[in-house]
């Protein structure tokens, strides 16, 4: 019986969401995390003037690392039109010492901070490496792009570029 | 122990939140994993049979307070196998200075050594034992406070560990059998430099407390060196210790990072700490397989990594890790080189190659080579042609054999990936008698149907083994039959 209970109140929370899905953008609580010098920074303190490009990535995943130099041509390419790039790393203790190395070999220009337990990717809901969503100036989801193959840093930049004007 | 009816509290808070957030819906978002299998192991005696695996995870946002569950359900022919169960649930208050958690928490102290809690998203566990399926995680049941600012912070916890081999099929008692209670304190100083106490104490049903310090130091050294130093030592039993350390560097365009570690009798419970393994984290198919796992029982070892960038974007990455063991009379030894070259001609094509060898005393290999090339190749604006192929040797006591995998893939943009893999073995251990080799063929396909709704599908057979994701090691199933997955985010 109690397990009935919790199936139909599983299916009517996924019915209401899937409802809520169409309804609205997410939104993106302020969160605190430190960066590759150790300093607590918050996103407040670092998102961008119009847009911030949040970017879940580990220094174990392939497409994560091929995204990244991209992003940060990206970055010094729009940076002055008021957008910010934070790489948000979810290494675990096997390989959070690497974070500091990967960002290095590849010349990231952009805020790298590092989150131990990957919290604030799992309470916005993102499953998959790497993910890279947009944030408004209110910090509203306006986009969403989950993994990385070549070609993917036009559309993203043909989003920017869209949702600058 | 957490009190029995504490779960109930806390269920009949968030459904609180969750019924009042039909007013305010803006704020209610959750994830769902839904996965059908029909097939089985190939080596079982049972026919094919269906069966269903379902995660939902819900949660409610009001300004600085968050509440959340995640319900899971197996099920299949086999009522043994079959559950439902309010997995987890939680509530949240963050703010810039506290951060005040009660319910099903994820927590590590340090780099893992006293505690590590984790979550491999979009992981699902089937052990050979309970063959039932559940989410591959580890969580704690309990409560932390923080206060944190820029200088200084400071973390009370106490909980009950989750061991992720226990099926929900179980009771949550016979689930969580260790308890710990920890404080821990951060303080910096001289702008980027960090030092961290953290007082640890750990219970395992009735058996004596055993308790713990640990210290660590980090921060930057001019010429763009940073350094990891911690330190934990048993006060209980001060046979139990463990060291480890850390510098990465650039210097020009090579950087580099160079590691040491020393476990001493530090297996805490069924598990809930993971040192530092320190040996490099692949996504190879080979290499994965065949990586190192610590055992912190008895450890000691090094790493060194190197990546140099080339002008115009070629990466290569040289590593070498050592971790040797000291099980009394048998010491294994594990030795690892490993050359990784990342390139792209004409910006058409992109490439990685590898190659690897290793010495595993433990698995009793005492040589395995392995060699790996991954291709992206822009085929035209929107369609890519990703070859992959990896050879591996491995010799193992009075044997020699190879293992292959070769992928033919295709993807259009990001929106659908679709590959026909084969993987050929000759591993004594997996054929059957009078065969020299094994096959494992198989099709994947992946096509996101919007931002938020993806699906995939697996048909053939997979290759089983040990596998790490997240830096965590965990075993899979063989597995032959259709797989059928869609993920959603709402």
């Amino acid at each position: 019986m109690n397990k009935n209970i919790f199936l139909s109140v599983w299916l009517v929370f996924l019915a209401i969401g899937f409802v809520c899905n169409s309804l609205d953008a997410q939104h993106v609580n302020d969160f605190s995390l430190e960066n590759t010098d150790n300093e607590l920074v918050s996103l407040e303190e670092i998102q961008g003037e119009k847009l911030t490009i949040i970017d879940f990535w580990a220094t174990w995943c392939k497409p994560c690392t091929k995204a990244m130099p991209k992003l940060n041509d990206i970055y010094n390419d729009y940076k002055d039109q008021g957008l910010a790039v934070i790489g948000i790393s979810c290494d675990g203790p096997r390989s959070i010492g690497k974070v500091n190395l990967v960002a290095q070999s590849m010349n990231i220009d952009y805020d790298i901070l590092k989150d131990i337990d990957c919290e604030v990717m799992g309470e916005n809901n993102f499953q998959a490496f790497p993910t890279l969503i947009i944030l408004d100036s209110n910090h509203e989801i306006v986009y969403v792009h989950e993994g990385f193959t070549s070609g993917d840093e036009k559309l993203i930049e043909e989003e920017i570029i869209s949702l600058l004007q | 122990m957490i009190p029995k009816f504490l779960p109930r509290i806390l269920l009949a808070i968030v459904f609180f939140f969750f019924a009042s957030s039909i007013s305010l819906i803006a704020q209610f978002r959750g994830t769902n994993i839904a996965e059908f299998q029909f097939g089985k192991i190939p080596t079982e005696v049972n026919d094919e049979f269906p069966s269903i695996y379902d995660r939902a995870n819900l949660s409610y946002r009001y300004k600085k307070f968050t509440a959340s569950a995640t319900i899971e359900n197996y099920y299949t022919k086999f009522p043994d196998r079959n559950f439902t169960a309010l997995s987890q649930f939680a509530l949240r208050y963050n703010n810039k200075h506290w951060d005040l958690k009660v319910g099903n928490i994820y927590e590590t102290l340090g780099r893992g050594t006293l505690l590590r809690a984790f979550e491999v998203k979009g992981a699902i566990l089937e052990d050979i034992g309970f063959r039932t399926r559940n989410y591959f995680h580890r969580d704690i049941l309990g409560a932390s406070a923080k206060y944190k600012s820029k200088k200084f912070s400071v973390q009370l916890m106490h909980g009950d560990v989750l061991n992720n081999l226990i099926p929900p099929t179980l009771t949550n008692s016979e689930r969580r059998t260790d308890q710990y209670n920890s404080l821990s304190v951060e303080y910096k100083y001289y702008k980027k430099h960090k030092i961290e106490l953290i007082g640890f104490n750990f219970k395992k049903d009735n058996s004596p407390d055993d308790n713990f310090v640990s210290g660590s130091l980090n921060g930057p050294l001019p010429l763009n060196i940073n350094y990891y130093l911690e330190f934990t030592q048993g006060i209980t039993n001060n046979e139990r210790k463990a060291f480890i350390g850390g510098l990465t560097g650039l210097v020009g365009s090579l950087s580099y990072s160079l590691e040491y570690k020393n476990y001493k009798n530090l297996i805490l419970g069924s598990g809930i700490n993971e040192p530092a393994q320190m040996v490099k984290d692949q996504t190879y198919r080979m290499l994965n397989r065949s990586t190192h796992v610590s055992n912190p029982d008895n450890e000691e070892g090094y790493q060194i990594d190197l990546f140099y960038s080339f002008d115009g974007g070629a990466i290569l990455n040289v590593n070498h890790a050592l971790s040797k063991n000291n099980f009394g009379s048998f010491n294994p030894l594990f030795q690892q080189y490993y050359v990784e070259l990342s390139s792209s001609y004409n910006g058409s094509a992109d490439f990685k190659l590898y190659v690897d060898y290793s010495k595993d005393g433990l698995k009793g290999e005492p040589n395995r080579y392995s060699i790996g090339l991954y291709n992206d190749i822009k085929i035209s604006n929107n369609l890519r042609f990703l070859p992959e192929f990896e050879l591996q040797q491995i010799e193992r006591f009075d044997d020699k054999f190879v293992n292959q995998y070769y992928s033919i893939g295709f993807g259009y943009n990001s929106k659908l990936n679709l590959n026909f893999e084969i993987e050929i073995t000759g591993d004594p251990f997996l054929i059957e008698e009078e065969s020299s080799r094994r096959l494992y063929p198989g099709t994947n396909i992946r096509y996101k149907l919007n931002r938020d709704h993806t699906v995939q599908m697996f048909a053939g057979q997979r290759r089983g083994g040990p596998a790490c994701s997240a830096g965590v090691c965990y075993e899979i199933l063989d597995f032959k039959g259709v797989e059928f997955r869609l993920s959603s985010r709402f």
